[in-house]
């Protein structure tokens, strides 16, 4: 035990100064206290995602300043800004949530979507994105969820949702073909058909758990 | 009782406090609290564990994990094995959920020395308590068979499963109140000082005498929560607000356990909160008037009417279909917002847990309790102060490395003539 003479006080940790005054302590007889640890672990900080932000932001200002100064065309721009912001996504949800496999899948399939959509637009627009590209990368996060799901069911639960979405966003295809946006009709239908089939599934084979899932994550 | 299926499908959503609490927890404002408790003997790693496993199956409310939904955020099992370690890290800092496989609290130990630590989203204070409670019954039945009996309970009246994890806000609010737009929010003073590397928690504990302490407090007509209250904020005045501008109020936030006054038995969050606003505008005003100013205000504000009202206002603004229909990536910048708003309109938090009596068999084993309430960002220094036996533990924590505030409130309690031993975290 430690005391202090100008505060009157014992103190019970084996400390060289007082921790209210700060002056020198005198011994006194009693045992130390060991409530808190003389070393603390260092906390992690998240800068990992902040330098990721940082560089995405900077790289398209330089690509933008490049743009103004060479009078390349525009669009060669755009492509580039795009795909960066598509790797700075998926770095940071690769960092954040690396377990969470049903949000990854979800994430890349919306990603490469938007950004093969982009780059189809920006050269020529032959719509190769849309009847192709879209529709078998939705069917194959569809079958890849579902198959997962298959292999580990002790997962469903985590994994029930974002097949939900995805096999939602499945349906979209067949409203672009209906809309004449997409004009190839075979890679949308089964698209279109395998989201139907698994939604089909899901409210057949686990409806229990699904309709539990769809609870919890909707409720208001 | 707690097979797969019970697992599988058992989930609830969060009460009032905890919807705004979720949405806040970074580095500077944890809203993670600590409950210690110091045993006679050394900690016995391998047998606190087993009594954890016990403690969880008995209160399977603190075995959950936190989920994103899509409007709110929910609880859910949690399947993985609960973490016990040894404490190596500063207290009260956010709850990872990588590191601490999803878990709502955490529970260390060091020497004889037991940590629980708990996010505010999951359980109050006293839902804490009650735990930590049920989880010593376990532990030193395990330890001395013949001095504690297997099947002591801490509570007498045996709670079921839907009692203790009741939303008491919700249950006891019949009519809406108030638009559930929130009210405007007074600017209060600020503690100024040198912020401590990276934010770290400073701990200051004073332990002194509980029923000497209740003496001192009632020769002045006043209860121990008013006195030291009142002290607190007599003890940042003359330190630091006499020499500031005096323009903001001084405002202490107290919160209130409403358990007691609505029969309630839940373990989640159940309290309202009392501002105390003190405007002194002088300089050298004596401790006289704050202890009076203390008093008056702690009664009007625990009026009952006053408690249902903001418990109302609070339900009302939760149920409000604007902010139900949103979607949580859009509510939680908004809900941060509005809690870091609460937060500067007070100067600071002391937070009494009261008197805990423990069962007549565990008393010879445990020494103290004590809490401590995370200082943040806008609340520089917090106060956690509880009771246990005879000991009265008041826990300074703070992210300033100025201590002169609590050097004020010691040394004064010691001039009214109580003995105080000190305890701390790290060398001055």
């Amino acid at each position: 035990m430690k005391y202090c003479e100008k505060c009157q006080m014992e103190i019970e940790n084996n400390i060289p100064r007082c921790p209210l005054c700060g002056k020198g302590l005198s011994e006194k007889s009693g045992d130390y206290v060991m409530e808190y640890p003389l070393t603390h672990s260092l906390r992690r900080y998240k800068t990992a995602i902040k330098i990721i932000w940082f560089s995405a932001l900077l790289i398209s200002g330089v690509l933008i300043i490049v743009n103004f100064l060479t009078q390349v065309r525009w669009l060669w721009v755009l492509t580039g800004i795009c795909s960066l912001w598509y790797l700075a996504v998926t770095a940071v949800f690769a960092i954040r949530s690396s377990r969470n496999i049903g949000l990854m899948i979800l994430v890349q399939t919306i990603g490469i979507s938007l950004l093969t959509l982009e780059i189809d637009s920006s050269f020529g627009f032959r719509r190769w994105s849309l009847n192709y590209v879209i529709p078998l990368l939705l069917s194959f996060s569809v079958l890849l969820l579902t198959v997962l799901i298959l292999c580990k069911p002790v997962m469903l639960r985590d994994f029930i949702v974002y097949l939900f979405v995805i096999a939602a966003l499945g349906l979209a295809p067949v409203v672009l073909l209906v809309l004449g946006m997409a004009t190839v009709p075979w890679p949308s239908t089964a698209a279109g058909f395998l989201s139907a089939a698994v939604m089909v599934g899901m409210f057949l084979f686990a409806s229990r758990k699904t309709k539990h899932e769809m609870k919890k994550r909707f409720h208001v | 009782m707690m097979n797969e299926n019970y697992r599988e499908y058992y989930w609830h959503t969060l009460d009032n406090a905890a919807k705004l609490y979720s949405c806040v927890s970074t580095e500077n404002i944890s809203n993670v609290f600590r409950i210690s408790a110091m045993l006679s003997e050394p900690v016995q790693p391998e047998i606190l564990y087993q009594a954890l496993e016990e403690t969880l199956e008995e209160i399977p409310f603190f075995r959950v994990k936190m989920r994103k939904g899509f409007f709110w955020y929910y609880f859910e099992s949690n399947f993985s094995k609960p973490l016990l370690r040894e404490d190596n890290s500063l207290p009260c800092t956010p709850m990872d959920r990588s590191s601490n496989r999803g878990y709502l609290f955490r529970l260390s130990y060091l020497d004889r020395h037991i940590h629980f630590e708990v996010f505010h989203a999951l359980a109050d204070g006293n839902g804490a308590i009650i735990f930590l409670q049920t989880l010593l019954c376990r532990y030193l039945h395990a330890l001395y068979p013949q001095a504690v009996p297997s099947g002591l309970s801490i509570r007498q009246d045996s709670p079921s499963l839907k009692a203790m994890e009741e939303n008491s806000f919700a249950h006891h609010t019949s009519e809406p109140k108030g638009s559930g737009i929130p009210a405007k929010v007074v600017k209060a003073f600020h503690i100024d000082g040198v912020r401590t590397f990276r934010g770290g928690m400073k701990v200051i504990q004073g332990f002194c005498s509980a029923s000497k302490a209740v003496k001192l407090a009632r020769a002045e007509g006043a209860t121990l929560t008013a006195y030291l209250t009142a002290l607190f904020a007599f003890s940042v005045y003359a330190q630091s607000y006499q020499y500031s501008r005096r323009d903001k109020p001084l405002i202490i936030n107290v919160p209130i356990n409403l358990r007691n006054l609505y029969e309630s038995s839940t373990m989640r969050n159940f309290f309202a909160c009392v501002n105390l606003e003190f405007r002194p505008a002088a300089e050298n005003i004596p401790f006289r008037s704050f202890l009076e100013e203390a008093v008056r205000q702690l009664q009007e504000g625990q009026k009952t009417e006053r408690l249902s009202e903001q418990m109302a206002r609070n339900v009302t603004a939760e149920r409000n279909p604007a902010m139900r229909a949103v979607p949580l990536f859009l509510k939680n910048p908004v809900l941060n917002y509005m809690f870091l708003r609460n937060e500067k309109g007070q100067t600071s938090t002391v937070s009494n847990m009261g008197r805990i009596t423990l069962p007549e068999e565990l008393q010879p084993f445990v020494r103290r309790l004590e809490v401590l309430v995370p200082a943040t960002y806008s609340q520089n220094i917090k106060l956690g102060l509880v009771s246990c036996g005879d000991v009265l533990a008041c826990s300074f924590t703070s992210r300033i490395e100025e201590t002169d505030v609590q050097r004020f409130f010691f040394r004064f309690l010691r001039e009214q003539g109580l003995d105080i031993r000190l305890g701390c975290n790290e060398p001055s």
